[in-house]
């Protein structure tokens, strides 16, 4: 009788400590999508240039955003000495070399080798030393958006993919929410070039972000403390949190104004079966000029 | 057991002149402690968020300028916990509070001299400042106008949040107005400046700055019609077609 008690007893308590085990690990990876880390083990920015690879992963709620594949791939570049700066986006399509898997679509680099093989990938074609990248995914956009309390950005033309992304948007400036926002960022269908024009959105919510966050400082710079917490509480970081603060305040002291916004020139074509893009070598300019001065 | 009841007796007696002794020696010991706070620093220790550090008193001149008794405006100090987005713990609240003197010490040390001794202003800068912050700070000549003399500071305002839970990292919102003689003329200046600072080894340190000079009118209460008034501004009038 007291064996039957003792047994039924560790299997309440088993099933008690599963559930709370599964659902902290549950909400970990829903809140804790977002990840910044360093590319490379030393951090020695050459001239005060600092370059930052962006990758937005494709993982659904509840997924890692790991081992997935990118839907947004944006090297921000910042010049400390200039105040300038540059997004320079590379479609996800577009047709590369990924070391150690030969030619493959760029998105697949996050699949196989995570950010590190991404960035390193990004490095190989345009010769950047590129300092940081941060991987984000559905959950951890939206809840960030969210937190930050949505963000002002003109949208160019009516939206309206009921299959895709969601969006339902008419032109016009909108103050997009958490879920508004992550839609917008995700369509490409209702653009006439498709993922070209979406990675070029993407960057452009990029700079309204920068836009906010600027607009908060000037008023009380104790909003990037806010910012950060945010970011803490949505990020695994690997990066010390004294590192995210300096980058946070070289966001500041760059204006949106000085940020180009610039998308690879790419050709559309086939790689088999599949339908991929071609970066053209008008690219090789951007590549060059992006890395002596990291502006566009 | 009678020499037992004496003693008792005699202590009942002793009792109330012991108490009376410990509560006079609590009182003197209450009233030097205050007068210690209230001399030795500029400052008395405030429960609320702001506080004025020091009260408007004259402050000898400098070595290097032999100028007449400077009038500096009293510090506002406000240091605030910053970056938070749920209620606050008491332990958090204690971990801000007990940064409160030192950032307040290092935004002052860094203003006090700022226009009125450069060589002081410098050595100042290059202690609490990192290299290259020290190396922008002092390269943008943000101090008094070259030739100022007889200056006086009319305002001196800092807001410092400090981020929370770690209370390592703080921006503080700088302004301060001044006016001196410049060329026989008193001239109104100042400087308007965000201070980005982190905290190492316990020592608060400024990596980073955006400062210019003021003084401007409040960011926030501009009206098209103020904005027009301001000295300097021009007025662009649609050309007739």
């Amino acid at each position: 009788m007291i064996l039957r008690r003792t047994l039924a007893l560790a299997l309440v308590l088993s099933v008690l400590v599963g559930g709370i085990v599964l659902l902290g690990s549950h909400q970990r990876t829903g809140a804790k999508q977002p990840l910044i880390g360093r590319v490379h083990n030393s951090f020695q920015p050459e001239d005060r240039k600092i370059f930052v690879l962006v990758i937005g992963s494709d993982a659904r709620h509840g997924n890692p955003a790991t081992g997935r594949r990118s839907d947004a791939i944006h090297l921000v570049g910042i010049n400390a000495k200039t105040g300038r700066g540059g997004i320079l986006n590379f479609p996800r399509d577009s047709w590369i070399n990924v070391p150690g898997y030969g030619n493959a679509r760029i998105n697949e680099a996050l699949y196989h080798g995570g950010p590190r093989l991404l960035a390193k990938t990004l490095e190989g074609i345009t010769g950047i030393h590129i300092d940081y990248w941060m991987l984000t995914a559905f959950t951890g956009f939206r809840g960030i958006v969210h937190h930050l309390g949505g963000v002002k950005i003109k949208v160019p033309i009516p939206l309206s993919d009921s299959g895709g992304s969601g969006a339902h948007l008419s032109a016009g400036v909108h103050y997009l929410s958490g879920g508004h926002a992550l839609a917008f960022v995700r369509d490409r269908h209702d653009f006439p070039h498709g993922d070209i024009d979406r990675t070029t959105n993407q960057a452009r919510f990029l700079l309204a972000l920068l836009h906010k966050l600027r607009r908060e400082v000037n008023v009380n710079p104790s909003a990037l403390l806010h910012w950060m917490a945010v970011v803490h509480n949505y990020t695994s970081l690997s990066i010390s949190a004294d590192e995210l603060f300096r980058l946070g305040v070289l966001a500041t002291q760059t204006k949106p104004s000085h940020m180009g916004n610039v998308t690879v020139p790419v050709t559309i074509g086939q790689e088999g079966a599949a339908s991929v893009v071609f970066i053209t070598p008008a690219a090789q300019s951007i590549y060059e000029r992006f890395r002596k001065h990291a502006s566009l | 057991m009678s020499a037992n009841t004496t003693e008792s007796d005699t202590g009942n007696k002793r009792a109330p002149l012991l108490l009376g002794a410990i509560g006079l020696a609590a009182l003197v010991v209450l009233i030097l402690v205050a007068r210690a706070m209230f001399d030795g620093s500029p400052s008395p220790p405030h429960k609320a968020s702001t506080r004025t550090v020091s009260a408007p008193s004259p402050t000898p001149t400098p070595k290097d300028s032999p100028k007449p008794t400077i009038r500096q405006a009293a510090w506002q100090v406000k240091v605030v916990p910053a970056g938070v987005g749920h209620k606050l713990t008491s332990s958090v609240r204690k971990r801000v509070e007990a940064q409160r003197p030192a950032l307040s010490a290092t935004v002052e040390n860094i203003y006090n001299p700022l226009f009125l001794s450069s060589s002081e202003a410098q050595a100042r800068v290059e202690r609490r400042f990192t290299p290259e912050a020290a190396r922008r700070f002092l390269g943008a000549r943000l101090g008094a106008p070259p030739g100022a003399e007889r200056v006086d500071t009319l305002r001196r305002v800092a807001r410092i949040g400090v981020d929370t839970p770690g209370a390592t990292r703080a921006a503080a919102q700088v302004s301060v107005v001044a006016t001196g003689m410049v060329k026989g003329q008193r001239v109104r200046f100042g400087q308007n400046a965000t201070l980005w600072l982190t905290r190492s080894h316990g020592r608060w340190k400024v990596i980073a700055f955006d400062a210019r000079r003021g003084p401007r009118a409040p960011p926030r209460h501009h009206s098209k019609r103020d904005r027009s008034h301001k000295p300097g501004h021009h007025h662009h009038k649609k050309k007739k077609p």
